[in-house]
């Protein structure tokens, strides 16, 4: 006869201590969190404000940080002639939020441009990471965690203790960047502060890129085209803008990845290769075009986006 | 799946609960299954095959060798079992090496067919079995589900220790019984070395990693530290790996082998390499240098420090098909067989000067030690040999970096944290009697306290970075 109660005693204490570490780590999370309205992450709610108010016929761009560095709105709005909205903020919110977030805004006759990073069809990054735990915060609105898988959440939530690791009460301290700020962005949600800024070095890209391909990603963004094109909203999808040296070293799987995303029957309005840029075009990492950069990235969206939608003419007219 | 992935939290309790309820001539089953699919996560199914090949070669010639009686016939099989063993163990590691010369550029997604991870361990565990069996030491296995297991048992496969058949079979075949102060005394290993892992590694691993990953940045105070930061990160993570390895096994009712005790304390290469990856040193010396030593003893004193620089030099590629791994095996070698030489003399030396039992003349040796292992540790660790030349040339020139911040860059309390880790370990090992005092507290009356504290520590001052993958979970 097996003898239970040890077993479960142990068992019930071992819960017992997890459970209340738990509680005790997300008290200190919540205790130490301080809503800095000057956050860079913050402009998510002049983005969300400004998609709300921004009327339809207008052009929307989704996309993470590559698009917030290396969009000129200002120039897109002059040859289409309609409102631009630039959503990009950062690629780690996942492209399921990027989406999910401007598709209640959209209406017949918008134009919505995604332009989803490689990162994003490959592992989980797909569902966010731990920066959409700062958009939570910051919106309120918990139910953007809700279908992150768990052993994301845990991690985001783990790699959160920075926060409690560092608190001080001297906070805010001073700012640590000019650029990563909320006040870095103009009326059109692009990034302007490091326009006249020297490039930096770069920062090497560490992360190792997750080799399996989310499936689940390419029909989510399959979906989410053949969704607007029965309301009427033209959805085109182009490539991120990457440094050379970074090309190089991921040619391999970025070829894999964009084969994977045509069988899918997604169609890309551009190739990989027309947003790769010298490394010295790139401000601080291998995704943020300097001005000249943007410039370049600016004028071959244009471009891209004129001979997709096949009806320039219509564009800048109105 | 590694230890540290919130993936093995789930795994280890549902594998503990199926053992625990399962009838003890299946155990060895629920084990099995487990190990493999633990294995299985990494994607990788050539590692698999050739776990399964190795299981079955050995096995196969395990049984052989008990049945033969012919000393030739003997010995065919177990150059072939070794053999193949050691066929498969290179072809696997130079796998990537292959890739590379060919030119072929192996798309990404297919990187993990270039994993080798646990192969180096569960071949040379096939190995030392095969010899063991071919020495009369072992009696053969007649069981193949044991044999696959004493090889696969998923908390020593990834990273050791390389355990001996006559130590880990009867384990395995013994009837499980509850002991809830094992279950205890695992758990508390296991979360002790998430400690050593996450919080103090994984830490010194930002100083390291910058330093090593931007030489040219940097020029004399912070290269000696990045160099220490990693001499240090390379013990705490290992270290810290193979007590989460042996508090898991204990969960099971298994023992594993201590592979650490104290190494940078050693006081010449040869006490080091008694304290650092004592399973490692142990099958190496047994298998390589004694066979080697015996075979050249006719060269006397040329014949044993020749099996020590080839011994090592062995163990070094046992790493990596790389120079750095190669030059740093050759480091220990020469330091081990020199040391043959210069010993007697250094001997003399103490007595005439009447130091030989001053504890000056220890922390003296202590030190000279540490940093003759650090000094090789920097051809293992460097992305290259002009990287590792241009460290060990500029260590004592200028201090470029060290203004722009390197010790600050992770912060003040990162920092403190890490010094305060580094003089409890130091205290700990040069005062025993301190950690006979922690024991106590964490046995007391008031031990779930303490290890809610331990935990909180974890969560609040670890480094949870998915990139943080444990150093010789590599090699």
């Amino acid at each position: 006869m097996v003898n239970f109660s040890k077993p479960i005693i142990l068992l019930l204490k071992l819960v017992t201590i997890i459970i209340i570490a738990a509680s005790t780590y997300i008290f200190l999370l919540k205790v130490c969190y301080r809503f800095d309205k000057g956050n860079y992450n913050a402009a998510i709610l002049d983005k969300l404000q400004l998609l709300k108010s921004t009327t339809s016929p207008k052009i929307v761009f989704v996309g993470g940080s590559n698009l917030a560095f290396g969009l000129d709105s200002s120039t897109i709005k002059q040859a289409f002639g309609l409102p631009v909205v630039n959503m990009g903020l950062q690629a780690g919110l996942g492209l399921k939020y990027m989406l999910d977030q401007v598709k209640p805004y959209l209406k017949r006759g918008d134009v919505v441009v995604v332009v989803p990073e490689y990162h994003h069809f490959t592992g989980n990054i797909f569902y966010g990471e731990d920066v959409l735990i700062d958009i939570a915060e910051i919106t309120h609105d918990w139910s953007i965690l809700v279908n992150m898988p768990i052993s994301s959440l845990v991690d985001s939530v783990l790699v959160r203790n920075r926060r409690i690791f560092n608190y001080s009460l001297n906070y805010p301290s001073q700012p640590t960047s000019t650029v990563y700020m909320r006040n870095s962005f103009n009326s059109y949600g692009d990034v302007i502060a490091h326009l006249k800024l020297p490039n930096k070095k770069l920062s090497s890209d560490s992360k190792p890129i997750d080799t399996n391909i989310n499936q689940a990603a390419v029909r989510y963004l399959a979906n989410f085209i053949a969704t607007n094109s029965e309301h009427g909203v033209t959805t085109l999808v182009l490539y991120p803008c990457i440094a050379r040296s970074y090309y190089i070293r991921r040619s391999s799987l970025i070829a894999i990845l964009s084969k994977a995303i045509s069988n899918s029957g997604i169609i890309i309005s551009s190739s990989p290769q027309n947003f790769i840029y010298d490394d010295n075009m790139f401000f601080d990492t291998h995704y943020h075009l300097n001005a000249h950069g943007r410039k370049l990235r600016t004028e071959e969206i244009i471009h891209k986006m004129s001979s997709a939608m096949n009806n320039t003419a219509h564009f800048v007219n109105n | 799946m590694t230890f540290t992935s919130f993936s093995y939290f789930l795994f280890l309790p549902l594998v503990y609960i199926i053992f625990y309820f399962a009838k003890d001539r299946y155990r060895w089953v629920v084990l099995l299954f487990a190990s493999y699919a633990f294995y299985a996560t990494f994607k990788a199914p050539q590692l698999i095959l050739a776990l399964m090949l190795i299981t079955a070669v050995s096995y196969a010639c395990g049984i052989r060798l008990g049945q033969a009686i012919d000393e030739k016939q003997r010995k065919h099989i177990f150059w072939f079992g070794t053999t193949i063993c050691v066929l498969l163990l290179i072809g696997i590691k130079l796998l990537p090496k292959v890739t590379t010369l060919l030119g072929s550029n192996i798309p990404s997604v297919y990187t993990n067919l270039l994993l080798s991870i646990g192969i180096s361990y569960f071949s040379f565990q096939a190995i030392s079995y095969l010899a063991d069996v071919y020495l009369e030491i072992q009696e053969p296995e007649p069981h193949l589900g044991y044999h696959a297991l004493a090889l696969a048992f998923f908390p020593k496969l990834l990273q050791g220790p390389i355990e001996r058949a006559g130590d880990l079979l009867p384990q395995l075949k013994k009837p499980y019984e509850f002991d809830y102060d094992a279950m205890r005394s695992g758990m508390l290993l296991f979360t002790w070395g998430l400690f050593k892992k996450v919080v103090i590694a994984d830490r010194l691993a930002l100083y390291a990693d910058q330093v090593f990953n931007h030489v040219h940045d940097y020029t004399g105070l912070p290269l000696i530290i990045g160099t220490y930061a990693y001499a240090l990160q390379i013990y705490f993570d290992f270290a810290g790996y193979t007590d989460m390895a042996r508090g898991t096994a204990r969960l099971f009712g298994i023992n594993l082998t201590e592979n650490f005790n104290s190494p940078y304390l050693a006081t010449s290469i040869a006490d080091f390499w008694r304290r650092w990856h004592i399973s490692f040193s142990r099958w190496i010396l047994d298998y390589i240098f004694k066979p080697l030593q015996m075979s050249w003893r006719g060269w006397g004193q040329v014949g044993t420090a020749l099996a020590l620089i080839c011994t090592f030099l062995i163990s070094g590629l046992w790493h990596g098909i790389s120079l750095g791994f190669a030059i740093w095996g050759l480091m220990h070698g020469i330091y081990l067989a020199t040391s043959t030489y210069y010993r007697p003399y250094q001997k003399k030396l103490y007595k005439w000067l009447g130091v030989e039992k001053s504890n000056w003349l220890k922390w003296w040796q202590v030190f000279v030690t540490f940093n003759l292992v650090s000094f090789a540790w920097v051809f293992f660790r460097a992305n290259g040999l002009r990287d590792a030349w241009y460290i060990t040339s500029n260590w004592f020139y200028g201090a470029k970096g060290l203004k722009s911040g390197l010790l600050l860059s992770q912060g003040k309390r990162s920092l403190l944290l890490i010094l305060a880790c580094i003089a409890l370990s130091v205290l700990i090992a040069i005062r025993p009697q301190l950690l006979i005092g922690l024991k106590s507290i964490f046995n007391g009356k008031y031990r779930w306290l303490f290890y809610y504290f331990l935990v909180m520590l974890i969560l609040v001052c670890g480094i949870f970075n998915v990139t943080a993958e444990f150093i010789y979970g590599k090699f």
